[in-house]
């Protein structure tokens, strides 16, 4: 018999509306968490100190979820470390502590087949891709930095790809100059992206080249923390990068993810909302009684997805605050939900007079 | 920004450009609380106890009945004379303490600067009283979170006694709210400080103390601390559930933000089961003091992603009972040692091990709120706090102000002594 989140990956991303979508992802995910409460002890630990039985029925919302800290603060793996083919890193943002995160060849094919089905329904063809980093190594390392892993997971939308940075992260337009002029995707993170545009400003030789570029489409992801210190919004970044890169500012797709759960982005749709796929879900959980929030309501972003198999990451709790603004009825014509990321939580200051002990 | 909330004996409100003012105008103050006797005082303060008391019970919380206790004028009576080496009236005249040629006089220092830490207020007040019972004129920087600091102390206006007027008090006290990036004045506020009282975390401790001062200036440094509870089988055996509960008060007055709030409860026992039965204990009376006398106040997102997260990462160490929402959290290991605090009513229960606690000097610890065997007790508080810890109260009133205070009597400080001979 074939396996219910086998079925789930060929459905489309966003052809089944939420109540078509409930029973084939519920399905998936109680045959996900039955693995992982039999592979990982921290896993199990965690569902029963909360009481959370698989004998009982139970709603996707009900499994318990996992704060996204915790893969920086234990090594969670649900498959023995032989099956371990790749460990991704994420970018020590909130702490100094990165997250790790373990895949084996099951985790990293069903990620791969999620992000090539939910980035087809946005990027329609092959691109000449220009990405604005430094030329990383791309090879099959057994360890790779988010970074790399999320340029990698684009590789089969890749018709060509430059890198757009020399080694000290400033744009060097000798290393792209053959970009063709059509058809071209340009990449970046969200932060440096915002900081090459900046400097570049008054670059005319850079500004001329981008305005024979036709039209290009604009991929940006990773966190918005050092925009959001310099009160950058996004309408502000969008407006000046499409000044930039001389395009339309529908072309500019921030896509939010989490290396906690690769391959399940939520990329920006025309009206400026991130759609859940139907390979995952979202849950907005109110920050002070951690119930689930209505549609329009702000909280924590839980993520459940059944698609890692390597480690227990299947529910997570970011430390992101969003809002979920509708089911079913974006006008992008997606069906499912779609919602809003608005801040990133910190780590809290000390108040009072009470100290942390050395 | 900077807001002038209390000047020249008014409530104000207004925003200023700078302090000067202020520091000019509480000065003339200076003279009169110096003229008052000591007694007339604490008259005085022992109507502002009542007062307050019956009037802001619920604003001031489980602390209310201490704000009485503490202001009555017999508690400042004796808390004064073992301040001023034995005799408070020390304050109004030379007297003799025993030297057998010297007459001793405790003269103000001056003004007082107070740095009131946001979430623990009324810690705040009570310096700003020794200050006052010492004769100190003072100027309070108010935390963001200052409505009941300035309710309170403007109230002090309509307290009158037979010999001294709330009008002429309220003048000993100038109230401001400082923008914390607002460094120009809070330099001018420094310096112009013969005492420094600071309350407040590590970092806020530093920055205070980085500010310029006079050399002669008189620094009474209140936090960053850490506090504690040991409790024994026999207690815990004798009266579990009247622990539990005093804990729980403890734990949960000031949300845990205090210095004297405890976050690690250590078990002497060997028995699993009496650590295991203690923490259910405690759970359920956390849930009753959150329900029936504390109620929890919103934390903000960041707070509660560390709860969330301290949650889970004993979920997997260790055992963890909680409420259903954040209000508190109770956790059960066999982790050794301080347990990090994550403040907001988290609190850890582990088994006792002495070496570890005695392990190295440790400076910042304030209470240790114990719960063992009277024989025992002595001797073991002597030897843990030999390495670190300023009071050993009971349980239920670690968070009760009291003089001394972090280890020093701070009225003692707040005084210059003048001898001459008899």
């Amino acid at each position: 018999m074939k396996s219910h989140i086998e079925t789930l990956l060929e459905v489309d991303p966003y052809s089944l509306s939420q109540k078509e979508k409930n029973e084939i992802f519920h399905n998936a995910m109680n045959e996900s968490i039955k693995f992982h409460y039999e592979k990982s002890d921290e896993f199990r630990k965690i569902c029963d100190n909360r009481n959370f039985s698989l004998e009982k029925e139970f709603l996707v919302q009900d499994i318990p979820f996992l704060p996204v800290s915790l893969f920086k603060t234990f090594q969670l793996k649900s498959v023995p470390e032989s099956e371990i083919i790749k460990t991704v890193y994420s970018s020590a943002t909130t702490s100094n502590s990165p997250s790790t995160i373990f895949l084996d060849q099951v985790t990293s094919k069903r990620q791969t087949k999620v992000l090539v089905s939910i980035m087809k329904d946005f990027l329609i063809n092959k691109k000449n891709f220009l990405i604005i980093d430094q030329k990383s190594d791309l090879d099959n390392s057994k360890e790779v930095k988010s970074r790399e892993s999320a340029i990698r997971g684009f590789f089969p939308f890749m018709e060509s790809i430059n890198f757009g940075l020399d080694s000290k992260l400033k744009l060097d337009i000798s290393q792209f100059e053959k970009l063709s002029e059509k058809n071209c995707c340009i990449m970046g993170f969200t932060w440096l992206l915002y900081t090459i545009v900046l400097e570049n400003e008054n670059n005319n030789e850079v500004k001329e080249f981008f305005k024979n570029i036709e039209n290009p489409v604009i991929i940006h992801i990773g966190g918005w923390k050092k925009l959001s210190d310099k009160k950058v919004d996004k309408e502000e970044f969008n407006q000046k990068v499409s000044n930039f890169f001389n395009c339309k500012k529908e072309n500019i797709i921030d896509i939010y993810g989490m290396t906690e759960q690769l391959g399940t982005i939520y990329p920006d749709c025309s009206e400026g909302n991130k759609h859940v796929s139907a390979y995952s879900e979202i849950f907005i959980r109110n920050t002070d009684t951690l119930e689930i929030e209505e549609v329009g309501m702000s909280g924590f972003i839980q993520l459940v997805s059944p698609i890692p198999q390597s480690y227990p990451g299947i529910s997570l709790l970011s430390d992101d605050i969003g809002k979920i603004l509708g089911v079913d009825d974006c006008a992008c014509g997606r069906k499912g939900k779609y919602f809003r990321f608005e801040k990133r939580t910190e780590k809290a200051d000390i108040k009072g007079c009470g100290d942390t002990i050395d | 920004m900077t807001k002038l909330l209390i000047s020249k004996g008014e409530l104000v409100n207004s925003e200023t450009t700078s302090v000067e003012e202020s520091i000019e105008s509480i000065k003339t103050s200076r003279e009169w609380l110096h003229l008052q006797k000591i007694d007339d005082v604490l008259d005085y303060m022992d109507m502002v106890g009542k007062q307050w008391s019956d009037n802001y019970q619920n604003e001031i919380g489980v602390n209310s009945s201490h704000v009485k206790n503490f202001l009555s004028k017999s508690y400042l009576e004796n808390k004064l004379d073992i301040a001023l080496h034995g005799n408070r009236h020390s304050l109004d005249s030379f007297v003799d303490l025993g030297d057998p040629k010297l007459l001793f006089h405790a003269q103000p220092r001056g003004i007082s600067c107070h740095w009131i830490a946001g979430n623990v207020d009324i810690l705040g007040i009570f310096s700003a009283i020794q200050s006052l019972i010492t004769k100190n004129v003072s100027i309070i920087k108010a935390p963001s979170n200052y409505d009941l600091l300035v309710e309170l102390i403007s109230s002090l206006k309509d307290i009158n006694t037979e010999k001294i007027s709330g009008s002429d008090i309220l003048k000993c006290f100038e109230v401001l709210y400082i923008d914390k990036n607002d460094e120009k004045n809070q330099r001018i506020m420094s310096n112009s400080a013969d005492i420094r009282v600071a309350w407040g975390g590590q970092d806020a401790i530093r920055s205070i103390i980085a500010l310029p001062k006079d050399p002669f200036t008189e620094d009474i440094i209140y936090g960053p601390k850490y506090s504690y509870v040991i409790i024994d089988e026999e207690s815990i055996k004798n009266q579990m559930m009247e622990l539990s509960q005093k804990i729980a008060l403890d734990v949960s007055t000031f949300d845990q933000y205090a210095c004297s709030s405890p976050h690690t409860i250590f078990v002497k026992t060997k028995d699993k089961k009496i650590i295991s039965d203690f923490a259910n204990s405690l759970s359920k009376a956390m849930e009753n003091v959150e329900r029936i006398l504390l109620p929890k106040v919103k934390e903000t997102e960041e707070k509660s992603n560390e709860i969330i997260s301290t949650r889970s990462e004993y979920e997997i160490k260790g055992k963890v009972i909680s409420s259903k929402n954040l209000s508190w959290t109770v956790i059960v290991s066999n982790e050794e040692g301080f347990a990090q605090p994550t403040f907001s009513r988290v609190v850890h229960v582990r088994p006792y091990n002495e070496k570890i606690i005695t392990l190295k000097d440790n400076r910042k610890i304030q209470s240790i709120g114990i719960a063992i065997n009277d024989k025992e007790r002595f001797d073991l508080v002597d030897k843990i706090t030999f390495f670190g810890g300023d009071r050993c109260p009971s349980l239920g009133k670690m968070s009760f102000f009291d003089s001394p205070w972090d280890g020093m009597f701070g009225m003692d400080r707040m005084v210059r002594w003048i001898t001459t001979y008899k």
